[in-house]
């Protein structure tokens, strides 16, 4: 029953818990598929033999399906999950609507059983946690929106006046993944499962890793230090250390963070200044980040006692912890001198897990303790088990992030190692340089079954408790008065607060300044990137066997892109130049190497090395780790796509004539057949012509070709 | 659990008189040493990009090649070292210690194109008397090593071996050379005798 009172009505509602349930089941199912995945692509790359030769679990395919399943699968949902939970009670309002949060949930779910399916298939864009073709983009759009309604809506009921720092997290977040995801994924269709990205080379460098790093900004981090101001202060019972400090890291936090993408392209082809950009915001951001860290330890530290007894609270500490440790991390990588040791190692790896697991895995874990005995009105069923899923958590992410630190710099240690009296590289054979770190990818792997174990115990735990509650202590009523639409006397940031619109426009125009002066350049301004006459578009076949090579996810062990350094110079080649990517749709220049830098390989091997490298790396290249791709020997490259990917191609500006769009398949074919006829001398079946292996080799040997003919000549005229 | 803690004297003089779902807010002024660490990357941030990115400091490609350009003194010399096939380092691996040297650096470099003991593969086989490129004898054969034949799928192995690693490979093939191994490969190029 309503009551008035001072003008105002007192109202009856109750929260819809049935929605956080299901993203929390969501969350604890997939959080041990995105676990289990890690653990399987760790020991893959300890052994080979993991791959087990199947196309659809080889380490190219499962290493995006775990990267998408871990960020979007399982801290997706938690993020759901607690968004839903904490702003229907900052809010005093019930969720928005009910049945768009079932459609959302619903939505979301099938999104990610698309991408379990599809990316095992081979379907993938090849940009990295961008892998999900053109119909599941638009599907997550369509969810992201239908969240974002749910949120905002539940924003414009609410009867609390003015929103939580919780809240504003939360705005940044839908408001900047959605800019991020649209922007990133404008894309052409070419059939059901392919598309084209418009943006090529550099550019979609740029835009890819504006995209990558927000993702880990706006998707990782953002949400979670919202989860973190709600459950946190909620868990301790102790009031929030420092509102002021919300404002400012808040603040600092959205708008700095954006700038920070090119320092994953630092020493590339990238132009100069947007890697300068890049790395200076990433300095800058260190302290806007610690402002989270600081409000977070500090709300802890008036009850540190508690800290150290209750589960929910350990988990709490440590992440916050880890956060403040990988956001210290970055910085140091963000720098030139030192991401130039870094870079393309896997001290990038361990730096993303002390992040991934160290903060997310450690905060979703504290949240799922603290939530699932609450919403059972219950205790959690054993604190010791509890313990147990922590230490065995804290262990195995020690081992993985010290096995890749040692592992990391030891490799990018090796591969700049320069004799000084020859002028040599020490260690020029690239595999001398992996078969170094192969015992520290043992490590790392049982590192993270000890992670997986703790998350399955964790299950086990939370399943006992909901078992032995009764039931979910749902329905109850709550009343508040409706929201105090009269004027609002307080000030400054405070009066923002009240304003929901507003703050929603500052924090879109925050997020939009960094975005505009880096990439706009590189959309506008036609010189951005020179033009070199000798680069020229792929052949059809080349653009078939570079699909494969997408398809593959070669991406994600093998680079292309020799970086502005002399020992990358003498190990793979002249370095590597904006203008050799303009045809590169999308950009291949990957983040690690595990296998050594393609980008100058044309040339460098004949056909029948490559042949005999991909059906066993083995047997050319001892000590090798790469997995066997038998079914490029077996399965027919599709020849008829070709006219329409080449016109699909031409509509994005690459020039080819219309008589080459008519004859793809017929000039992909004799290409094949004058590949063919080289091996058969060696003893390959004729017939081998229309194999997949073929356009793979037509594309490897095409890679860096066109510049580096034109320098050895020039090199000749100099003797 | 939830035993709300006692709050000192200077917590309640902070307490704000916010309240959203029982979670209460301080105002603790910002710790000077954040603030200061903030200001100090400000600080070292702003005249470092002005300085690259206005004032015409060195790119990253004017220190590769200022880099590449002190390299190459090194590398040219010793180049020049390694052009030369020189009889007498070459007599000092013709012995068997120098041979098993050679085979080390065979079955390291050498081994996954010409196969075991030089029968041949995707290069040819190295146990008969016909050759492609080199005459058969040593300082041709160092020759082709050196520089490769990249167009034929050999590759040139001056920037991966030492000039006395190529000594000793062509010490190791000058043994194995006329062996004819069993199953070797087919015969390619001139018969020389």
């Amino acid at each position: 029953m309503n009551q008035k009172t001072e003008g105002r009505v007192l109202e009856e509602f109750s929260y819809n818990d049935k929605i956080v349930r299901q993203f929390l089941y969501a969350t604890l199912g997939w959080g041990a598929v995105a676990l289990l995945l890690g653990v399987c692509i760790a020991f893959q790359l300890a052994s080979w033999k993991f791959n087990l030769g199947l196309e659809w679990v080889t380490f190219g395919r499962l290493r995006p399906l775990h990267t998408n399943a871990a960020i979007f699968a399982f801290c997706g949902n938690a993020i759901f999950a607690g968004v839903y939970y904490s702003t229907q009670r900052l809010c005093k309002a019930r969720i928005y609507n009910d049945a768009l949060s079932k459609v959302h949930f619903w939505g979301w779910q099938l999104i990610i059983l698309a991408a379990a399916i599809s990316l095992p298939l081979g379907y993938s864009h090849g940009k990295e946690y961008a892998e999900l073709e053109w119909p599941i983009d638009l599907a997550i759009t369509v969810v992201w929106v239908i969240f974002g309604i749910n949120f905002f809506g539940t924003l414009w009921k609410r009867r609390e006046r003015h929103i939580y720092v919780a809240l504003w997290f939360y705005i940044a977040t839908i408001i900047t993944v959605a800019i991020l995801h649209i922007v990133n994924s404008v894309e052409i269709p070419v059939s059901l499962m392919k598309s084209y990205p418009v943006w090529a080379g550099a550019q979609d460098a740029l835009i890819q890793w504006w995209y990558g790093h927000n993702a880990v900004a706006f998707f990782l981090t953002t949400p979670f230090l919202g989860l973190m101001y709600y459950f946190v202060p909620k868990a301790i019972n102790r009031p929030v250390y420092s509102y002021r400090l919300s404002i400012i890291h808040f603040w600092s936090l959205v708008f700095i963070y954006i700038w920070a993408g090119p320092h994953h392209l630092l020493y590339t082809s990238l132009p100069e200044w947007a890697q300068t950009l890049g790395m200076v915001f990433s300095i800058i951001l260190w302290a806007p980040s610690w402002g989270g860290m600081i409000n977070g330890l500090m709300t802890l530290k008036g009850a540190w006692d508690r800290v150290r007894k209750e589960p929910v609270l350990k988990f709490f500490a440590t992440s916050i912890t880890f956060y403040g440790m990988a956001t210290f991390e970055g910085p140091l990588m963000a720098i030139k001198s030192v991401n130039a040791l870094a870079h393309y190692t896997d001290w990038v790896v361990g730096h993303v897990h002390s992040g991934t697991i160290g903060w997310n895995v450690m905060i979703i874990s504290g949240i799922l303790y603290y939530l699932i005995p609450k919403m059972f009105n219950t205790k959690l069923y054993s604190d010791k088990l509890a313990n147990f899923h922590f230490w065995s958590t804290t262990v195995g992410l020690v081992l993985y992030i010290f096995s890749m630190l040692a592992a990391g710099i030891t490799q990018g240690l090796m591969w700049r190692a320069i004799d000084t009296k020859t002028g040599q590289l020490v260690y020029p054979n690239f595999v001398e340089t992996v078969t170094k770190i192969v015992p520290m990818y043992w490590v790392r792997a049982f590192g993270g079954v000890f992670i997986l174990t703790g998350f399955v115990i964790m299950i086990y735990n939370l399943y006992k408790t909901i078992k032995l509650a009764k039931k979910p202590n749902d329905g109850e009523i709550f009343t508040a008065y409706a929201l105090d639409r009269s004027k609002d006397l307080s000030k400054g940031h405070r009066k923002l607060e009240g304003l929901t619109a507003l703050f929603t426009v500052l924090t879109v125009v925050a997020v939009l300044i960094g975005s505009a002066i880096e990439i706009m350049p590189s959309i506008l301004a036609s010189k951005w990137i020179e033009k070199d006459p000798r680069v020229k578009p792929y052949t059809s076949l080349e653009i078939a066997g570079r699909d494969i090579y997408i398809r593959e996810g070669c991406y994600v062990c093998h680079s292309q892109m020799i970086r502005t350094m002399a020992h990358e110079e003498i190990r793979y080649g002249k370095a590597s130049q904006a203008s050799e990517f303009i045809y590169d749709r999308p950009f291949q220049w990957g983040s690690r190497r595990i296998g050594p830098d393609l980008q100058r390989i044309g040339g460098k091997y004949s056909d029948l090395w490559h042949y005999r490298h991909m059906y066993d790396p083995r047997e050319v290249t001892a000590g090798s780790i790469m997995p066997i791709y038998p079914w490029l020997f077996k399965k027919k490259t599709d020849l008829g796509v070709l006219t329409k990917k080449l016109s699909v191609m031409k509509a994005l500006g690459v020039p080819y004539s219309d008589e080459e769009i008519k004859n793809a398949k017929a000039d992909a074919l004799a290409q094949a057949e004058s590949i063919t006829k080289r091996l058969e001398k060696d003893g390959v079946d004729p017939k081998m012509k229309n194999k997949q292996i073929i356009a793979l080799i037509a594309y490897l040997q095409r890679l860096g070709v066109d510049i580096q003919e034109e320098l050895e000549i020039e090199e000749e005229d100099e003797e | 659990m939830n035993d709300k803690t006692e709050l000192t004297e200077e917590d309640k003089s902070l307490l704000l008189n916010h309240d959203y779902d029982g979670i209460q807010e301080f105002d603790y002024p910002l710790p000077n040493w954040w603030k200061l660490s903030f200001v100090l990357t400000v600080i070292f941030s702003v005249p470092y990009a002005i300085y690259y990115l206005a004032m015409g400091g060195p790119t990253l490609n004017d220190e590769l090649i200022q880099d590449m350009a002190s390299l190459n003194k090194v590398r040219t010399a010793y180049a020049v070292k390694m052009a030369k096939f020189d009889t007498d380092a070459y007599s000092a691996f013709e012995g068997p210690e120098g041979i098993a040297l050679g085979a080390v650096v065979y079955e390291d470099n050498c081994l996954s194109c010409h196969e075991e003991k030089g029968k041949g593969d995707i290069g040819p086989n190295l146990t008969d008397a016909y050759w492609i490129h080199a005459k058969g004898t040593a300082s041709t054969v160092y020759e082709v090593v050196l520089n490769g034949r990249e167009d034929k799928g050999m590759p040139t192995w001056k920037e991966d071996l030492t000039k006395d690693e190529i000594l000793q490979v062509v010490s190791y093939l000058m043994s194995i050379k006329n062996t004819n191994v069993e199953g070797g490969k087919e015969q390619q190029g001139l018969l020389i005798k």
